[in-house]
């Protein structure tokens, strides 16, 4: 008999896309526009019961590259 | 006696100050009647304060939180807005100093800059509803962490051909970008309205969205993304029917690969107006003025 894992829960940033549906709203973080925009797509692949909001691409002092994402239940 | 300087009047949307401000102004208006009559001797007036109205202005360049000030507008929500020191510490955090007000506000008029290699700035106006009264004591403030900043560039509009197409091309070789929103109110004060404060109630929500682009002959790029060039604007304006459009952040090759949709809906193309100055480049700016309501999605 096989041993059944558990699959891991989609995440943004580490914290599961269950537990980012109860706020409001999140900041993703990332290094390059390329991977923000990845952490975005993955969020919005998993996020099927909500609608995404988010506002312009935002960089850093540091280089690094934020979005805001308000998320409504819909 | 230190002067106050203007990086230390802050204002606040409940207990958030609004972020990377550049500027802001509150203006304060007694609305006056003039009651002077022919019994008065002379040419000169005699106004009479009837009622008390009161606006706020807050430009930034904090444009992250664009989904959230569109969604605001459009479901007419008024903010709590409160004008008041700042500490010199941190530039931020309220010190419910004398002259601090607060009270409630609609944002009835937001225009969100995206300019090609400029940093984009939104413009805020608030129009209060109701008293503002002095802050009380305790009020406390979260201190935003550090912002961070978007090159207009990297935000472009995607125009369709038609109203049934989506909007997958972009406006090519755009120079600027401009989405204006504005909430028209009325004063809905009335005889059972206590005091002197102008109650305002919004009645229509209107937006326009502008551009500026140069007039090339040909596009020499490498992103497969097609672009609308000025022949394709033209006729879009012939046609004078609505077309979809959306605002969104971009990447890749040519700044062209749209990654997420700020704000999408239909629009007009209500002005061109082709710039050909002597020894400049040539230019075109196009109008488009909203149709219907806009989406705020991603």
């Amino acid at each position: 008999m096989s041993e059944v894992k558990e699959q891991p829960k989609p995440a943004v940033n580490g914290t599961p896309v269950d537990e980012l549906k109860k706020n409001g709203s999140i900041t993703l973080n990332a290094p390059t526009r390329d991977e923000l925009t990845a952490q975005f797509n993955d969020l919005k692949a998993s996020a099927k019961d909500v609608t995404l909001m988010t506002g312009a691409v935002g960089q850093k002092d540091d280089g690094t590259f934020i979005m805001q994402v308000d998320i409504i239940k819909d | 006696m230190a002067t106050l300087k203007g990086q230390n009047l802050r204002v606040y949307a409940g207990q958030s100050v609004i972020g990377m401000a550049t500027n802001c102004t509150i203006t304060l208006t007694n609305n006056t009647d003039d009651a002077s009559t022919k019994d008065d001797v002379g040419m000169a007036s005699k106004p009479i304060t009837t009622s008390k109205s009161w606006q706020v202005q807050v430009e930034s360049l904090n444009v992250s939180d664009v989904a959230m000030m569109l969604t605001a507008i459009k479901n007419l929500t008024p903010f709590s807005l409160r004008w008041d020191e700042a500490s010199t510490t941190d530039n931020q955090t309220g010190l419910v100093s004398t002259f601090a007000r607060a009270g409630q506000a609609y944002l009835t008029d937001a225009t969100f800059n995206f300019n090609d290699r400029e940093n984009s700035a939104k413009s805020l106006q608030f129009t209060g509803t109701g008293a503002i009264s002095a802050v009380a004591s305790g009020a406390t403030t979260t201190v935003l962490p550090a912002g961070s900043y978007t090159k207009g560039q990297f935000v472009r509009l995607f125009l369709s051909d038609d109203n049934t197409a989506a909007p997958s091309k972009v406006i090519a070789a755009a120079k600027t970008l401009a989405l204006h929103v504005s909430v028209t109110v009325e004063n809905a004060t009335t005889k059972d309205t206590e005091g002197e404060w102008q109650i305002q109630e919004p009645t229509a929500i209107s937006y326009d969205i502008s551009t500026n682009a140069l007039v090339r002959s040909g596009e020499h790029i490498r992103a497969t993304v097609q672009g609308h060039a000025l022949a394709d604007i033209e006729n879009i304006y012939e046609a004078g029917t609505p077309v979809k459009w959306k605002i969104a952040n971009v990447s890749g090759q040519n700044n062209r690969t749209a990654s997420s949709t700020i704000v999408s809906g239909s629009a007009v193309l209500t002005q061109l107006t082709i710039n050909a100055a002597n020894r400049q480049n040539a230019t075109y700016d196009a109008q488009l003025t909203g149709y219907g309501e806009y989406t705020v999605a991603a």
